[in-house]
Parts: structure tokens; C-alpha cells; sequence
């Protein structure tokens, strides 16, 4: 019926437009590929990302950053037609990556990062010299640091490990330097005290040296006047 | 009369032929003349100059001056028109000569007889003179040219004379001094026409120039006088374009070119018949074997030898065309003054010649009219002023038919025809009818009297007042009529003008008598009488009308009423000759009765024209469109019917005044018409030619010519009560005419409501009814005027369209309104209008229950009156077109219909927002194929889509009138959906779809094309070159989801 006819007419219209359109770039067609290309890696490793921080690190992200996503996504799907990329749909998409969908995601990883690593980081503080080298300390400090941008997580400093892997192997070193130290929660909460510079010398009771005695802490405490 | 004898002479007296020319009878009829005008000199018109006229001569006095004593020639001609008496005057002269002339003197005189040459010279050779000439040469000749030639042979002769004559010619016809009167090569043209076959039988017919001819040399073969020059008429040689292509099949082409000259060529034509003139005395002579001077020297021959005898010749001639052909020599020599030729010795010759002024006038040549001194003119009036030689003239042939041929002959031999021994007949039939007086002796003038003489002469025209006329056309059929049929009698009864018309009333209004009677005794009365009432009594016998009774009873004449007076001793008419008397002029004595007043002239031409009219029962009536009728009957007629048309009360009588105006109004139709009328005409009501039917139209002519145009003069009462009776008798049948014909009634009202019930509907008043069985009346009361508005309907509609608009429709919409209007004050119709509903509904009810269908037997397509009929005729004419106006219309609509059924689902279509969507996406297809550079879109017409957006719901409602219409059998019916017009409504979505459904299909080809050209395909390519980014974002997806379902903060 006609109006079928029509609506199809109408659709195939559009189409040579894009056709025509793109067909007279061929730079610009290869380059909207490319660019489609670019941009749908891009996506995907964002995602990527995205499962690695969920699968390694238990990480989750607001509805809102999901939906950005999706509708990103569609996006990307609409993009091409026929193995055409419109390349206005790729830009929107693209601006959708980058303006919403990058910035979400970034800033919800900032967000759990520092709330993640506040504690390590308190932790590593108050252990640090009690557990290990200085050195070890600055390297775990400088994982923790470097799986703190969104963007760089996936990254591979040395090649092998991931900052986001050496991020959670960090966590995972500064809780196990704790176990190590067999710290029972008198003890621990003479070293959080201590980290806080809070602990006084009533603080510091018979269990509490004797703790520091057998783990050949005497030289890593000092004592300060108050003030 | 002694009808016995008069039985058996009466033809031989009245028209004597060459058998029966008796002296005797000549003698006995004839009537002194004494009306002759002698001159010297004619004028140029051959007429006597004005102061001759002055002096009139008689007979005697002629002879006296002409005939006398005396040495020298005498050459007298005697002139007048055909018939005027100048024969009879030569024969006088002859007569009187035979009495009086002198021992030594010889009379020839050369009779008509049968006016031909032959029978001239035949008279010639029968003279002694003429037998005993010496030059027996010249008589054999004179012998040889009188035998009789067979008819068709000589006029063969005649004919081929004519032809040897023109030959032998060089174009001047023997003038040698003259120009050519015809050019070489025409006459050769002529030569060779004249001998075509076709051409000469034409010449050949009766009364064609060669018989003319004949009858002039050889054989008059008529009973009639033929005086005339024998030659050829412009007729002879003026040809049709019929009869040239007649000649063309088989003529020379000589012949050919000479008769396209002659046609229509009226000056060749002239010039052609003068010059075949100029041989006619030639050939006459050659066919004689006459030289031209034979004659004159038969002449000069019989002078010499009387002049050796001592005697002196008289020549009388009665008629010179009787020497056609040799009439040229022949006057020549009787104008040879004898003076001139001393050594001739030749005798003295006095000639009289008789001929008609005509022939005078174009034959005599001109040398020998400058010859003649001597004329004697008789003129045609011979009786005008003199009634006694009138009355004498009738009396003395009634006598002389009455005598034997012996009682004559004595009379002339024995009793030298002295007057004093005039015989008279006995009568043995008509006793008391005229009387003449002649000698002391009464003539009994049966079957005339002198009132009778003198109405019949003064009727006569005046060129038919000469004695011969009077003779054929008085005497002898009245003569014959009262032998015949005296009962009868008199049969011939020209018109006449009663100047008196109380003897007319009393007749006519005697009840006891016929009208045959009535008109036959009125006649006779009026002009054998003297037309009055008079009676009186005279030696014992009663006399009406100065007639005496005896008269009317041997006519078989009843007598009526009359009134008494005394006798005034009556006026026999009297001859000169009795003493006492006056002299031959009678002066015209005025009718003795007194008129009271004189009768209005045009009642009495109307009045005798109705006479005439019941009188002769072949006559018509001269009324209506022709030149001759009668004025006043014209009036009479149109007065009878415009009176009818204004006393009768129409409404009344149950008669609409409409319906009155068909009749009246109608050219020829009318309600009364005359019987036997010139014109004929439609009427009601035939008047018979009968004195009842006189009366009526007498009371109307006297209403317009005496009462002008009123019923105000004498005598009207009766004529009106007269009117009034005769129109309540006829009213029922004017009535039943006006409403009926032919036992039906006329329902042209009826068929002027369903003329504009369908005027109505196709001019789109009836768009809000379905079916016509719910029409109302009041929907023709308005002004409805045509719709002129362009439309959508096919070119059938159109037509009919005009031809309900049209003259025809109008006058049904006018006659719906006045037909049942009712007058206001003296106008007919009125523009007010104050209606008998009533009626007016009724009758519209009954039309519009026959849904409007007739069939034709039920139309009045019969009708007599054109006036009504014509609506029917006009209703007829839209019946035989509805069905296929419809046909056509459902046939144009289906296809519009088609066209949308096969681009859109009509089920969809409930509401006009389905329309407006459809017409939505075709704006959206033009738009994209904008923006995509299609080629179609210059199609694209905003308007067009934004129309068809606003009208949606008069399209929708164009598709479902159109559907339905498509279902409706009545045509009437669906007459009246169509007249909503749907195809308009139809129309500009109609061409929409067409326009977009082409459109689709071409904008897809051009996509495609370009498509393709750029290397890609529509249709989805073999290879996707995006099949690993299709795989990443389907994982990505499957990974969103995963989060989705475990990793998301609220």
C-alpha cells in the first residue's frame, strides 16, 4: 500500500544521503571507520576496565554510570547502518564516552579509591615501619597511588602487572603485614594511637611491650611530648 | 331569348370563326360607334395627342371624311388595343361600302379569318381581280404560298430557315449600313446551338417561338384572336444553369461556350433574341416562297389594271399582322401614292389597315410611320358614357342570337338591312326581365336586365371594357349559365358591396330560408334589382326590387317581406333613336332611394368578402399573413377571440389562467378560426361559412369599424345579445379545449414541476435529501437560480445542466409559480405572488410520488398545443439523458475510486484524521526527496498537500458518498447523491495519490541508480567490515549486564 511504499521510499532516501554523503569522502568514510573503530575499542576497554575493577576488586558503580553505558552503547550500535558510520551518531557517541560516561566512571573510582585506600593507607603508616623496609612501604604506597586514575588502570607499568592488579596486591600486602604482625586488637589499637599520635604512655601497658619486645619493635617507637 | 334557337346560334354569333362569319349577324349586333378619335399624328407613345381626344367622332363621321368622293389615295390606319373594335369598324366601313360605294368602285377587303398569311393570301387569290391578273406567274406563286404544308414539316422548315438565313449572314442581318448586330463568332456559336438537338426541341415546343410562327403564317391553331407579332420573346434564350448542364452532355463546343454567355446574361440574351427577330419576315417568306415585294406587287398590279378599266380600289385590311412576313412590302405598296409614280398609271387606292397600337409601336419601321397621315384610334372604353350603347350593344347580340341565320340574311338582302326593319326575336323564356326599346320595338333582354349590364361592366377591369371582352366574359357565360342551369341561376356571382343593407338583414334573418336561397336571392336582388325592400305594382304584376314577381318564380325565388310604395312608372332604357329621348350620352342616374347614412366602408368590404366567402364553396377566406386579406376580418378575427379570452371568468370555470395563456399566446392558435380560410389555422371553434356565422363576425367588424372598438352604435344591443348567446353556447367546448385534447387532460403542469424538481437536483439544491419521495413543495418556491460554480461532473452532466438552465428550463420554473398564482388586479401575471396552495400542493404531491419517473407514454408528447407541450417535451428531453448522465458519472467516479482503492485501504479509512495522516507522510516523502535532491521532488506542491490536509473530512466524505452511490440503483436517487459532487471532493486527493504513486516509483529507481553508482548496495553487503565491533559491543553489553545485576550502588 502507499503508505508503505512511502515510508520505504522515505528510508531509502535517507539512506543514499548517508551513502551519497559519505561515498563523497572516501577519506572521511575511512576515517569514520577508524574512528568508529577507535572509538568502539575505546568503549570497550572502558568496560573492560570496568569488569577488571568488578572482578578484581569488588568494585561497583552507581545505576547512573550503567545507564550512561547503555545509552552510549545504543549509540554505538546506531553508528553504523549497513556498514556506514554516521558519523554524527559517532560523535555523539563519542561525546558521551567522554563527557559522561569517562568522567562518571572516573570519578566514582576516585571516590572508592579513596575511601578504599584511606585505611591501607593508615594502616601502612602505622605498620609500615613496624613491618617492613622503607623501601617496600614507598612501593606499596606508590601502588596504592597509581591505581588511583580511572584512567590508568589498566595500564602496565612493568609490562606484567596492571595498576590496578598491583593496587589490590598492595591492599591485600598492607592486610597481611597486619595479620603478620599478630596484632592482637590492644595492640592494634595502641598502633592506630600511635599512627594518630595519640597514644600517651598509659597507653602503652605490659601486653603492649611485651608485644614490642617480641617483635623487635624497641626502636620504632619514640615518645613525644604532647603538643 | 327563344331558347331553341339561341341554343344552337349563340356560339356562332358570339365567336365567329372563319365557317361562320356572317354579314348578316355582323350587321344585326353591331352598335353604332360613336367614341373615335381621328389625328394626324400619333405620339411617340403611339398614343392620340390630348387635344384630338377633345373631339370624338362617330362611325358616320369617319366614313364621311375617309370614304368620300376623292381623287387622291387615302392611306387610313386604325389603331387601338387588342379587341377594341377596330376589326369590327373595317367591317362596317366594308359594309357601308357595299351600300354606297360608287359603281366603279372595288372593294378588297382581306378578313382576319384565321389572322395567318396563308390565310390571307388564300383570301387574296380568291378575289376575282386577283384570279384574273395577267402575271399568271405571280398567281401561281400567290396559289403555291397559300397550299397547306403538314404541320411538323413546315415548322421544320421554319426552324431550318432560320438557321440558313443566319449562316448566309455576315452579323448585320442585310443592314448593310448598320453595325454588326451580332459578332462573327457568336453568330457561328448561335449556328451551332440552334442545331443541337436539345436546343431545338426547346424552340420546337408549344408556344414556343416556332409555333408562334407557325401560328401566325400557317395555322392559327386557337379560337382566340391572335393579333400578336409573331417572333422570339427574351424567354426563348434566357437558359438555367440546370439546362446548360443538361446541354453540356452532348453539345458541340460552339454550342457550349455560346450557352454559359447566355446564362444569366440577361443583355446577350436580348441582343441574341433582336437578331434571330430580325430574319422572322425572311424565313416567313422563304417558307411562303414569297419574294418581299410579291405582295405589293399583286397590289400594283390590280391598280394598273383597274386604272385601265377606270376604276378606283378600296383596300381594306382588318388586321396587318395577318401579313406577317410580307407586312413590311405590303404597307409599302398601299402607301404608293399613285402621284408619285405618274408612269405606273395605277388607280387610286384608299386603304384602311387595322392594327394594334403594340404592333404599331415595335414592328412598323420608322420610314413608313413618317408616311401615315391618317389615324383612327378606337379606344378600349368604347362604352364609357355612353350606358345606352352599352345596354344596346347586350341587347342587340341577345336579339341577334334569337334570330336564324335566314331571318338575318333576309333582313340583310332583302330588306338591305334597314334598321327600320330590325328584326326582333320572340322570347319563349324571360318574360319580364330587361327590356330595351330600339325603334319603337322591345328586345327582351333575358337573362339580364340593366342593373345587371351595368354592375357586370362596371367590374370589369378596365382594360376588359372592349366589346370582345365584354362578350366572353358577360355575355356568353351568362348566356350559357341561364340556358344551363337556370335554376340556378345566376351561378357567377362576382362580390358586391350592399350599399343598402336592409334588403341583406331582411333576407338573412328570415329563418325559413337557406342559406344557399339566401344568397342566391340577395344577389339577384342586389344587382338584377335595384337592391331595395320597394315593391309596387305595375299593369296587374307585382314588382320587388323593380324585378317582377314572374321573374323570381321562374328562377324558383322565394319572395319575402317587402315594403310598399308607389310605382314610379320604372325607366325601360330606350335607344337614340326613338324621339323624344335624350341624346345618346345617358347621364348615370343616382340610386333614387334615400341612404340614412352612408355605410362605413370597410363593414362593407368585409361584409362582401364574407358573402363571396358563404356564397362560392370553394373560396377562402382572405385572413391572416397574406398580402390580399381583408383588413378588417383580420380585426374581426382577432376581436372574436381577444373578446372570448377576456369575458370568459377562467378561474371560474376551474381554468388556470396560465393554462388560458397557452391558448392565447400561442402563434396560430386560437379559439375561434373561419372556416376555409387562406392561412389555416388551429382553433377550438371552426365558424362555418354560414349567414349565422355572418352575423357574429358582422357584430365584431361593426363593434371595430362603427363602434371603435366599442359597443357604442346603432344597432348594437342586438349584435351583442347576438355575441353573448352564441359565446355561453360555445364556452363548454372552449373550456374542455383549454384544459383537454384528445378526451385527455393536460398535465403540463405536472411534467414543468419534475422539469424543475431535476433542475433543482442538478443544480445541487437536493444535495441533503436521498431519495425524491422526500422532497417538499415548498423547495420550488424559491429563486434557485442555476448554479454556475465550476464542478467536477463529467461533460453528459454539464449538457444537461445547460438544458435545465437553459430557455426551456426557465419557462417550467416560471410556470410552477404563475400556474397556480392567482391574478392580482388586472395583471396576468404578476410578479406577487398569492398562491392557491392548496391546489398548488396538491398537484406537486402527486409529482413527487411518482418519484420522478415517466415513462413516455405517460408524457402528453401529443399534445396539439406547443405551448404545453413544450414541457413535456423538455422533461422528455432530460428523462432520455438521465441514465446515461449517470452511467457516466458512476463510471467517472468509479475510476477516481479505483485509484485510491488500489493505493490505500479504504476499510482504514474511518475519520479524517486517516486521511490527513496519508496526506502527512506524502508532505514527509516530498520533504526527504527535497533534502535528498530527488528529481521528483519538484513536484512537490505545499498548497496541493495543505489543501487536501484542511479538506479531509470533505474527502472522506466524498469516498463514502462515492461508495454509496456505486450502490444505488435508482437514478434518480443517485442522481441526487451525484449532485453533491464527490469528484470535486475527490478530485485534488485523487491526483495527489496519482501524482505520489508514480513519484514513489520513480524516486526509487533514481535511489537505487545513485546508490549504486557510488558503489554501495542497499541491501545489506556480503561482508560487515564491523564484525569485531560488533562482537566487542555485544560483550561489553553482556558485561553491563553482569555489573548491572551484582555491581550497582542503589
Amino acid at each position: 500500500m502507499l503508505m508503505d511504499s512511502l515510508s520505504r521510499s522515505i528510508k531509502k532516501m535517507k539512506h543514499m544521503d548517508i551513502v551519497e554523503n559519505a561515498a563523497m569522502d572516501a577519506e572521511k568514510k575511512a576515517k569514520n571507520d577508524a574512528d568508529y573503530r577507535t572509538v568502539v575499542a575505546d568503549f570497550s576497554n572502558t568496560v573492560n576496565k570496568l569488569h577488571e575493577a568488578v572482578a578484581t576488586m569488588d568494585y561497583k558503580v552507581t545505576s547512573e554510570a550503567v545507564q550512561c553505558l547503555e545509552e552510549c552503547m545504543d549509540k554505538l550500535n546506531k553508528a553504523v547502518t549497513a556498514g556506514v558510520v554516521d558519523a554524527d551518531t559517532l560523535t555523539g557517541a563519542r561525546q558521551q564516552i567522554t563527557r559522561k560516561v569517562n568522567p562518571n566512571l572516573e570519578k566514582e573510582w576516585k571516590a572508592y579509591h579513596q575511601k578504599k585506600t584511606k585505611i591501607s593507607f593508615s594502616k601502612l603508616d602505622t605498620l609500615g615501619s613496624l613491618a617492613g623496609s622503607p623501601d617496600m612501604i614507598a612501593s606499596i604506597k606508590e601502588n596504592i597511588a597509581g591505581g588511583g586514575e580511572w584512567a590508568g588502570l589498566t595500564f602496565t607499568d612493568d609490562g606484567v602487572h596492571t595498576r590496578l592488579f598491583l593496587l589490590k596486591e598492595s591492599i591485600d600486602q598492607i592486610d597481611e603485614l597486619e595479620e603478620n604482625l599478630n596484632l592482637s586488637d590492644e595492640i592494634k589499637a595502641f598502633i592506630v594511637k600511635v599512627t594518630n599520635k595519640k597514644a600517651k604512655l598509659t597507653d602503652v601497658t605490659p601486653s603492649i611491650l611485651e608485644w614490642i619486645k617480641r617483635e623487635s619493635l624497641d626502636d620504632k617507637f619514640v615518645i613525644n611530648f604532647m603538643g | 331569348m327563344n331558347i331553341d334557337i339561341a341554343q344552337k346560334r349563340y356560339m356562332d354569333v358570339i365567336r365567329p370563326d372563319v365557317m361562320h362569319n356572317s354579314k348578316g349577324d355582323f350587321l344585326a349586333t353591331h352598335v353604332p360607334m360613336k367614341k373615335l378619335y381621328v389625328t394626324e399624328h400619333l405620339t411617340d407613345h403611339a398614343e392620340v395627342p390630348e387635344q384630338d381626344k377633345k373631339h370624338p367622332k362617330t362611325e358616320e363621321e369617319v366614313y364621311e371624311q375617309f370614304m368620300g368622293e376623292k381623287e387622291e389615295d387615302q392611306f387610313v390606319l386604325v389603331i387601338g388595343d387588342s379587341g377594341a373594335g377596330k376589326s369590327h369598324l373595317i367591317r362596317w366601313i366594308d359594309s357601308v361600302l357595299e351600300i354606297r360605294k360608287a359603281e366603279n368602285e372595288i372593294v378588297l377587303p382581306i378578313r382576319r379569318a384565321d389572322n395567318t398569311l396563308k390565310g390571307t393570301i388564300r383570301q387574296l387569290i380568291e378575289l376575282p381581280e386577283v384570279k384574273e391578273l395577267p402575271n399568271r406567274e405571280l398567281y401561281k406563286k400567290l396559289a403555291s404560298a397559300a397550299t397547306t404544308v403538314p404541320e411538323r414539316e413546315l415548322k421544320e422548315t421554319i426552324y431550318y430557315q432560320f438557321i440558313i438565313q443566319i449562316t448566309n449572314d455576315d452579323g448585320r442581318a442585310g443592314d448593310e449600313e448598320g453595325e454588326r448586330k451580332l459578332s462573327n463568332v457568336n453568330r457561328k456559336h448561335l449556328i451551332a446551338l440552334l442545331q443541337n438537338s436539345l436546343f431545338k426541341t426547346r424552340l420546337m415546343d408549344d408556344d414556343g417561338p416556332v409555333d408562334r410562327i407557325y401560328g401566325k403564317f400557317a395555322e392559327n391553331k386557337t379560337s382566340d384572336v391572335n393579333d400578336k407579332a409573331p417572333e422570339f420573346v427574351r424567354e426563348d434564350f434566357e437558359i438555367d444553369a440546370e439546362f446548360r448542364n443538361q446541354l453540356y452532355l452532348g453539345a458541340d463546343d460552339k454550342a457550349r461556350k455560346i450557352a454559359d454567355k447566355l446564362l444569366g446574361k440577361p443583355e446577350f440574351v436580348d441582343s441574341v433574341k433582336e437578331y434571330m427577330n430580325l430574319f422572322v419576315d425572311k424565313v416567313i417568306q422563304r417558307c411562303a416562297g414569297l419574294e418581299p415585294g410579291d405582295l405589293a406587287n399583286v397590289i400594283e398590279e390590280i391598280r394598273q389594271e383597274l386604272f385601265k378599266q377606270g376604276k378606283t380600289l378600296t383596300i381594306l385590311i382588318e388586321d396587318i399582322t395577318a401579313a406577317s412576313g410580307v407586312d413590311d412590302s405590303l404597307l409599302d405598296a398601299l402607301l404608293t401614292d399613285k402621284i408619285e409614280y405618274p408612269d405606273k398609271n395605277m388607280c387610286r387606292l384608299n386603304a384602311v389597315v387595322g392594327s394594334t397600337d403594340g404592333y404599331y409601336r415595335e414592328k412598323f419601321r420608322s420610314n413608313t410611320k413618317g408616311r401615315i397621315h391618317n389615324f383612327v384610334y378606337v379606344p378600349d372604353d368604347l362604352f364609357s358614357g355612353n350606358q345606352n350603347g352599352l345596354i344596346e350593344f347586350f341587347a342587340k347580340y341577345l336579339n341577334t342570337i334569337s334570330l336564324t341565320a335566314e331571318d338575318v340574311r333576309k333582313w340583310v338582302e332583302s330588306g338591305k338591312a334597314d334598321l327600320n326593319a330590325y328584326p326582333i326575336h320572340t322570347d319563349t323564356i324571360g318574360k319580364g326581365w330587361g327590356e330595351y326599346n330600339y325603334g319603337g320595338k322591345t328586345i327582351n333582354m333575358f337573362p339580364f336586365t340593366k342593373n345587371a349590364i351595368l354592375f357586370l361592366y362596371d367590374k370589369q377591369d378596365l382594360a376588359k371594357r372592349n366589346p370582345r371582352a365584354l362578350m366572353r366574359e358577360i355575355i356568353e357565360p351568362y348566356i350559357k349559365d341561364a340556358m344551363d342551369h337556370l335554376e340556378e341561376f345566376p351561378l357567377r356571382r362576382p362580390s358586391f358591396q350592399a350599399s343598402n343593407t336592409e334588403l341583406q338583414n331582411a333576407i338573412y334573418n328570415n329563418g325559413s330560408l337557406d342559406d344557399a336561397t339566401k344568397i342566391r336571392l340577395s344577389f339577384f336582388m342586389y344587382i338584377w334589382g335595384d337592391g331595395t325592400l320597394r315593391s309596387f305594382e305595375r299593369n296587374g304584376e307585382k314588382y320587388i326590387a323593380g324585378i317582377p314577381l314572374s321573374v323570381y318564380q321562374q328562377l324558383g325565388l322565394p319572395v319575402i317581406d317587402e315594403v310598399q310604395v308607389v310605382d314610379d312608372g320604372g325607366q325601360t332604357e330606350q335607344d337614340a333613336h326613338t324621339e323624344g329621348q335624350s341624346s345618346g350620352q345617358n347621364q348615370v342616374v343616382p340610386p333614387t332611394e334615400e341612404l340614412n347614412e352612408k355605410e362605413n366602408e370597410q363593414v362593407l368590404i368585409a361584409l362582401a368578402e364574407v358573402d363571396r366567402w358563404i356564397e362560392q364553396k370553394d373560396y377562402k377566406l382572405s385572413i391572416g399573413a397574406v398580402t390580399k386579406n381583408v383588413r378588417a376580418l383580420n380585426d374581426a378575427r382577432r376581436n372574436i377571440n381577444n373578446y372570448l379570452f377576456n369575458t370568459i371568468d377562467w378561474l371560474s370555470e376551474g381554468v388556470s389562467i396560465d393554462a388560458m395563456l397557452k391558448i392565447r399566446d400561442t402563434g396560430n392558435k386560437y379559439l375561434v378560426a373561419f372556416e376555409r380560410q387562406t392561412m389555416k389555422s388551429d382553433a377550438v371553434i371552426i365558424l362555418p361559412a354560414s349567414i349565422e356565422s355572418r352575423k357574429i363576425i358582422e357584430a365584431f367588424v361593426r363593434w371595430s369599424e362603427v363602434g371603435k372598438k366599442s359597443w357604442n352604435f346603432k344597432g348594437s344591443t342586438d349584435y351583442l345579445y347576438r355575441v353573448q348567446r352564441w359565446s355561453d353556447r360555445i364556452k363548454p367546448s372552449i373550456i374542455n379545449a383549454i384544459m383537454h385534447y384528445n378526451d385527455k387532460e393536460s398535465e403540463y403542469f405536472i411534467y414543468a414541476v419534475a422539469a424543475e424538481y431535476y433542475r433543482l437536483i442538478l443544480n445541487g439544491y437536493c444535495k441533503n435529501y436521498q431519495n425524491p419521495q422526500n422532497f417538499t413543495t415548498e423547495m420550488l418556491l424559491g429563486k434557485n437560480p442555476a448554479n454556475t460554480d465550476s464542478n467536477a461532473h463529467t461533460k453528459r452532466w454539464n449538457d444537461l445542466l445547460k438544458i435545465v438552465n437553459g430557455s426551456d428550463g426557465m419557462e417550467a420554473h416560471n410556470c410552477v409559480l404563475q400556474y397556480y398564482n392567482l391574478p392580482q388586479g388586472t395583471a396576468i401575471t404578476s410578479t406577487n405572488y398569492e398562491f392557491d396552495y392548496v391546489s398548488f400542493h396538491k398537484a406537486v404531491r402527486k409529482v413527487i410520488r411518482t418519484g420522478l419517473h415517466f415513462t413516455d407514454a405517460e408524457l402528453q408528447l401529443d399534445d396539439p398545443v406547443k405551448k404545453r407541450r413544450m414541457y413535456s417535451e423538455h422533461l422528455h428531453k432530460i428523462l432520455e439523458r438521465i441514465d446515461t448522465v449517470v452511467n457516466d458519472e458512476k463510471a467517472a467516479l468509479s475510476s477516481q475510486v479505483q485509484i485510491i482503492a488500489e493505493l490505500i485501504d479504504m476499510d482504514e479509512l474511518e475519520e479524517s484524521g486517516d486521511i490527513e495522516d496519508i496526506v502527512r507522510e506524502i508532505g514527509q516523502f516530498y520533504s526527504q526527496a527535497q533534502t535528498s535532491h530527488v528529481s521528483i521532488a519538484v513536484h512537490y506542491d505545499t498548497g496541493k498537500i495543505n489543501t487536501c490536509k484542511k479538506n479531509a473530512s470533505q474527502i472522506l466524505s466524498a469516498i463514502k458518498n462515492a461508495r454509496e452511490i456505486m450502490d444505488t440503483q435508482d437514478s434518480v436517487e443517485t442522481l441526487i447523491r451525484l449532485s453533491r459532487d464527490p469528484m470535486q471532493g475527490l478530485r485534488p486527493f485523487v491526483e495527489l495519490l496519482n501524482l505520489v504513486s508514480a513519484d514513489v516509483g520513480k524516486a526509487d529507481s533514481e535511489v537505487e541508480r545513485r546508490v549504486a553508482g557510488k558503489g554501495s548496495d542497499l541491501a545489506e553487503t556480503a561482508e560487515n567490515p564491523f564484525i569485531e565491533e560488533e562482537k566487542r559491543l555485544a560483550m561489553c553489553r553482556a558485561t553491563i549486564e553482569e555489573v548491572k545485576k551484582n555491581h550497582v550502588n542503589g
